[in-house]
Formats: C-alpha cells, sequence, structure tokens
C-alpha cells in the first residue's frame, strides 16, 4: 500500500492526539514522542520534525502554553507544554468530532 | 560534541526565522538529552531522527507555508547582501593588489595579526558566531552578517570535515577613507574543501570585512 495513505490519516489526528496526552500531565517534546509510541502500540512513531511544528501550531492558536524548565543538577533545561482551558474546549469538540467520524466512516466501511 | 555537529547540520538546513531556529536548536538538544538521560545511544538517536537532511526536510515540510515564504525571502535578501560583500570584497582586493608604493604593515604586528585570523577562523569553524562578535566592528554584529556568512560557507560545502591546516598568511596594510587597516588572505585546508578567506582588520584587529571561496 502506498505509505502516503497511512500518513494522511495519521495527519488528521496528530493535533488532536498530542492535545489529549498535555491534558493528563504537561510534557516536553521526548516524552510526547515516547508516549505516543507506547500507547499506539508503535503506530504513531512520531519524528522531531513533525511534532515540534504542531506544538508551535497548538501554541500560536493558544491551545497550549510552554515553559522552559529550571535545569536540576545535571539535568538540561526542558521545554514543557501544557494545555490551556481554550485547548480543553478545543479537545472536547475534537473527541465529539472524532467519536461521529469514526463511528460513520466504520457503518461505511462495515 | 556528536550531539552538536549533529543539531547545527539540522539547524543550517532549516527554511525558518533565526529565532526559531535557535529555539528549534535548544528543544533539540534538550530532548536528545533527556533520550540519552532515558538510554538511548546517541547512534540509535541519530537513526531514529534520520540523516540531517532528512530531518531537516522534516521540519521544513511541516513548518507554516508563510514560514517557508518568509526564508524564501530572507534568503534572497541574504543573497543579496553576499553579492554587494562579494563586489565590496573584490573592489577591496583590486585596491589592495594595486602597485601603492609602500604596502608595508608598520602600524601592525604581524604575530597578533596572524593569531587573531586564526583565532576567527576558528570561531568560523565551530558557527560560534556569539564570540565572533566580540572581534568584530559594531557595524558586523548584526544577525544580517552572520546569516550572510553561514549562508555562504553552505554555498560552498554543506560538509567541510575537520580541518586539516592552514596555508600561508600573506598581509597587507591599507588606508581606506583616513582609517588604517590590514588586508589578510589565508588558504585553510579542510577534509572534503578548500576556503581561501580575506579578512580585513582595523586597527583595533576587529574584524571589518571577510569574505570567502
Amino acid at each position: 500500500m502506498n505509505p502516503k495513505y497511512e500518513q494522511q490519516m495519521k495527519k488528521g489526528v496528530l493535533e488532536m492526539l498530542v492535545l489529549k496526552l498535555l491534558s493528563e500531565k504537561e510534557k516536553y517534546g521526548y516524552q510526547l514522542i515516547s508516549e505516543l509510541k507506547e500507547k499506539s502500540g508503535g503506530l504513531f512513531v512520531l519524528k522531531e520534525g513533525t511534532l515540534y511544528p504542531i506544538l508551535y501550531r497548538l501554541e500560536d492558536e493558544e491551545l497550549v502554553i510552554s515553559r522552559w524548565s529550571e535545569p536540576k543538577g545535571k539535568e538540561v533545561s526542558r521545554k514543557y507544554y501544557a494545555v490551556t482551558e481554550k485547548g480543553i474546549a478545543v479537545l472536547e469538540e475534537l473527541s465529539a468530532l472524532w467519536a461521529g467520524f469514526s463511528e460513520r466512516v466504520s457503518a461505511i466501511m462495515s | 560534541m556528536e550531539m552538536k555537529k549533529y543539531v547545527n547540520a539540522i539547524i543550517r538546513k532549516l527554511k525558518c526565522s533565526h529565532t526559531k531556529k535557535q529555539e528549534i536548536r535548544k528543544w533539540l538538544e534538550s530532548d536528545i538529552s533527556a533520550a540519552l538521560e532515558g538510554g538511548e545511544s546517541i547512534e540509535h538517536i541519530m537513526e531514529r531522527m534520520g540523516t540531517p537532511q532528512n530531518a531537516a526536510k522534516e521540519f521544513n515540510d511541516n513548518f507554516p507555508p508563510e514560514e517557508l515564504k518568509a526564508a524564501k525571502r530572507r534568503r534572497n535578501i541574504i543573497t543579496a547582501v553576499a553579492v554587494v560583500a562579494v563586489l565590496a570584497a573584490i573592489i577591496v582586493l583590486v585596491y589592495w593588489m594595486l602597485p601603492k608604493g609602500s604596502v608595508e604593515i608598520d602600524h601592525f604586528n604581524e604575530a597578533q595579526v596572524e593569531e587573531r585570523i586564526k583565532l576567527l577562523i576558528d570561531l568560523l569553524d565551530a558557527d560560534d558566531y556569539e564570540q565572533m562578535r566580540e572581534y568584530a566592528i559594531a557595524e558586523m554584529r548584526t544577525q544580517e552578517v552572520e546569516d550572510a556568512i553561514r549562508q555562504a560557507k553552505d554555498m560552498i560545502s554543506t560538509d567541510w570535515g575537520a580541518r586539516q591546516s592552514f596555508g600561508n598568511i600573506y598581509l597587507s596594510e591599507l588606508t581606506q577613507m583616513g582609517q588604517r587597516a590590514v588586508a589578510v588572505q589565508v588558504n585553510v585546508s579542510y577534509e572534503n574543501t578548500s576556503v581561501t578567506y580575506t579578512f580585513m582588520l582595523d586597527e583595533a584587529l576587529q574584524m571589518s570585512g571577510i569574505y570567502m571561496k
């Protein structure tokens, strides 16, 4: 199968998934990449070059906010992202959209 | 060191503003450090992220169109600045090569000039423009100059390799609009290329011009 079909489908839900993971707890980039890979059973293996522009967009749209952590000991400073109230509201809308969307697509496909 | 080299190679190929490049650099270094702390080896991280070309392409493909348009505009401006800088350097070189009767270096200490040139080349090789600004005249401490230098380096080659040796250093003193300066030319060999630098230094040995070919 042409990999672009899978890529396009994934692309459509990435922002929702990132918002969802951030709604649980603030996280930094590498954490998001690792969690997405783990929770999706290896389906979503994001590269930094895909994740960072998504985080930029979400921040521009004020759906997330970021902060650089104070480095502790030998640990380097990390950029943490957290969902804003606006982000939570958008996530709820996206979740509802996804539920309806997947239900109808499944109905057609079954 | 390997991480910095890898990140630098990605950053050089990004099509976005300098501010965003610096942010991405900080992000990448921070996330790579987190991955190393998590037990991943640097080799595995680089394999996962791909070659610098591919990693940068991933970023560029995901930047919004307005970011790419702005980057293109900036590149055009930088190219224009580079063209002007090259023309200016050619004028200086032509002036330098013209017989002027007295081309001695009475007012500069040759050893000090050579030492400063080697320091500037060390900083250029390390892409340490912040430190280089300390050794440049005020007019050259701008983002445009830094971007033009990066662009010029990339135009020579995107992978120079490690420095191998310095060639002979040629100096010539000149006076421009009442200001004394020294023009210095040196050929430097790298693993994958060879670069002829021409620097202009003022009386305080601050860099007032640079040309690479």
